[in-house]
């Protein structure tokens, strides 16, 4: 159990070698995948709430803890999702379990970031606030090339691949939200379709 | 006996209480917030009474286009449609009309004139615009100079010089903003010479326009809008010489121009809210669009007020660029306007002219209104303690006023008390005041607390040396045993 919770801090230290055992060793597990996610959540929740006045300027009116769990469960579902669908054409050999893990094991730099920056935000004054950023920015940005060796291991692609890959799901992901709003509009137009005829059924008989 | 009649009391003195609540005010005040939320406020200026040519007993005004007040309160109104200047006293007497005066042993009249101004001599100005001209007289009536057909390579061929605002600063030079001319405000030495153009606005092309430009063809390109600067709609000086002026430039962030003797734009616009008027309205309809502003007036200590003649509304930001207040409206009611066209200042009321109703209404501070202005004139003069007074008045009238916040957070600053400070800062949505008290506030922490922490760590030290050195004595006497 404890080697499981200390597994993603072996793969951002040394994500070459941790991606690979995890994906063929079997080091990762989904379990931990989902906390991870739970707890970007919260602490993503817990910084645009808390993080002091310096660095926050985020209406009090529009936060919202639950709708922040739908964006980043959204997000993960949605890239995961685009990601598996692109690389299953171009011959990639991860799972969507695979995507699913690396993607969220990946995260760990931003969960351990948050927290800290947010404690750290309620001590900068102004000209300060530029550390703030900073941890944030190391973080993110540690984050992003975290997923990119991630997905390039679990899939085993080369270089160029993995860039053409990161492009292209970018691109399916805005296909997938254009689909989605689609049907939903066709749905409504048909239900709206539906119910016209049953007004006029009803008034007439 | 005496109960019905306390009830009686008490229900009338219930009923006068509402009606003084301001509930005859014909629109809507408000401010904006931070965030550009519309938040509804106590009205600032109320009107009293509304004059018009009849009742003050000089024939009804036809289309007056403008106004001016004297320091010392004397009222020149223009009366377009009748080509005459009425002039009044404070108290709204009649003082006299001029619509003649004589010009080289003949007399001459107006025509259709747009624009007057009154400098402190008394020199009266006025921009006689189908004349082609502006007319400079005495108070007496009598003409000192006609600026008229200004010759310069700068104008195009056939240039019609036709004036509509007049403006003239200390030193005699005279401000002309003028029909169809784009490149700026004309500037006339004191010997009414052309001089140059001042403030001339930039043109905003956008990214789409290029795009679509380069797309059509000639015939087409010949049939689309000229990509031209607007006009200047009107102007006013202040006592340093600076040049306030308003353009109806939509979407542009710099409808109000505060222009240096050098005719650049020094206006001091916050960051995150632009002087601009309304930051939230509809785009549609007669009442939608960006503010249109149509005259502006420099009040004291630099504040001033915009007149709005989409929505009828009248802006005042103080010389930083915050909002202060906002009230008035378009209506058929009593106290509201149907086109205004000037604004001014005539002691501590502000007066607005309607062109279309030919009537000029009073509006009247009420306390709330008269706070914010002592609070203003106050803190310009760096009296921190009774600005906090009066802001607090503000305060307790409008709960809502982020500036009265940081206003009452500059004061407990300024006292050392930064706990609060930051507390005030914060509410009013002042990150720079919140960062400075705040970094007071952590020194003083520290201050308090450095013994205590720096205790601490060195007894923590100890403690683990100890704890080191003991540790190797066990490991080296285990090693022994085990040797």
């Amino acid at each position: 159990m404890l080697n499981n919770i200390k597994f993603p801090l072996y793969v951002i230290t040394h994500p070459l070698d941790g991606f690979y055992t995890m994906k063929y060793e079997k080091k990762g597990k989904m379990s931990i995948a989902i906390i991870n996610i739970i707890l970007l959540w919260l602490s993503y929740s817990i910084n645009r709430q808390y993080a002091g006045f310096t660095v926050n300027k985020v209406d009090p009116l529009t936060l919202n803890t639950l709708m922040d769990l739908i964006a980043v469960v959204t997000l993960y579902i949605l890239w995961c999702s685009a990601n598996w669908s692109v690389t299953t054409l171009m011959d990639g050999e991860g799972k969507l379990k695979d995507i699913a893990m690396a993607t969220s094991y990946s995260l760990t730099p931003l969960i351990m970031a948050l927290i800290p920056a947010t404690i750290f935000g309620n001590v900068v004054a102004d000209n300060e606030e530029a550390f703030y950023y900073l941890i944030i920015g190391v973080a993110f940005t540690w984050f992003l090339l975290l997923m990119f060796v991630g997905i390039m291991t679990v899939h085993n692609y080369s270089l160029t691949k993995t860039i053409a890959t990161f492009i292209i799901t970018g691109i399916s992901m805005l296909i997938i939200i254009f689909l989605i709003l689609l049907t939903f509009t066709l749905i409504q137009q048909i239900y709206l379709f539906m119910r016209s005829i049953y007004i006029e059924i009803i008034f007439r008989a | 006996m005496k109960r019905p009649v306390a009830l009686l009391v008490g229900f009338i003195i219930f009923i006068f209480s509402f009606s003084s609540f301001g509930a005859n005010v014909p629109y809507e005040s408000y401010t904006y917030d931070f965030r550009f939320n519309v938040v509804p406020s106590p009205a600032p200026y109320v009107p009293i009474k509304s004059v018009d040519g009849n009742s003050l007993g000089v024939g009804s005004f036809q289309r007056p286009e403008d106004m001016h007040v004297t320091e010392d309160g004397e009222i020149f109104i223009l009366d377009t449609g009748n080509n005459r200047i009425v002039v009044f006293d404070n108290k709204w007497n009649h003082v006299e009309t001029i619509s003649k005066f004589i010009n080289d042993g003949e007399e001459d009249t107006f025509n259709n004139p747009h624009g007057i101004y009154v400098t402190k001599k008394g020199d009266i100005y006025i921009a006689d615009t189908d004349n082609r001209r502006i007319v400079a007289l005495t108070r007496k009536g009598d003409l000192i100079k006609v600026i008229a057909d200004p010759k310069s390579e700068l104008f195009p061929e056939n240039f019609i010089f036709a004036p509509l605002k007049v403006c003239v600063d200390y030193a005699d030079r005279v401000f002309v903003i003028a029909r169809n001319v784009l490149q700026g405000i004309m500037n006339f030495d004191e010997e009414g010479d052309f001089f140059g153009y001042v403030g001339t606005i930039k043109v905003n092309v956008s990214l789409t326009d290029i795009i679509w430009r380069s797309l059509s063809t000639k015939e087409q390109r010949q049939r689309q809008q000229l990509f031209v600067p607007t006009e200047f709609t009107n102007m006013d000086i202040d006592s340093g010489g600076f040049i306030y002026t308003t353009n109806i430039d939509n979407f542009s962030n710099e409808t109000v121009k505060r222009l240096n003797p050098s005719g650049e734009d020094v206006l001091r616009r916050p960051v995150n809210a632009p002087v601009r008027g309304d930051h939230y309205y509809t785009h549609i309809g007669r009442y939608g669009g960006p503010s249109r502003f149509v005259d502006i007036i420099v009040r004291d200590n630099r504040m001033y007020s915009v007149l709005d003649s989409r929505r009828g509304r009248i802006f005042t930001y103080d010389h930083q660029g915050n909002l202060l207040y906002i009230f008035g409206g378009v209506g058929t009611q009593t106290g509201t306007f149907r086109r205004p066209v000037a604004i001014d200042e005539l002691d501590e009321n502000l007066i607005v002219l309607d062109r279309d109703l030919g009537e000029v209404i009073i509006f009247e501070t009420t306390n709330y209104g008269s706070y914010i202005n002592t609070a203003i004139a106050l803190q310009h003069e760096g009296r921190d303690e009774e600005t906090a007074k009066f802001w607090s008045k503000v305060l307790k009238l409008n709960a809502n006023f982020e500036l009265a916040y940081v206003g009452v957070g500059k004061a407990l600053l300024a006292d050392g008390n930064n706990k609060e400070a930051m507390k005030y800062f914060k509410i009013g949505m002042d990150q720079k005041y919140y960062s400075i008290a705040f970094k007071r506030y952590r020194n003083e922490v520290l201050k308090a607390n450095l013994g205590y922490v720096l205790t601490a760590l060195m007894v923590l030290l100890i403690c683990f040396i100890v704890f080191k050195i003991f540790k190797n004595k066990i490991v080296l006497r285990r090693k022994c045993e085990n040797a």
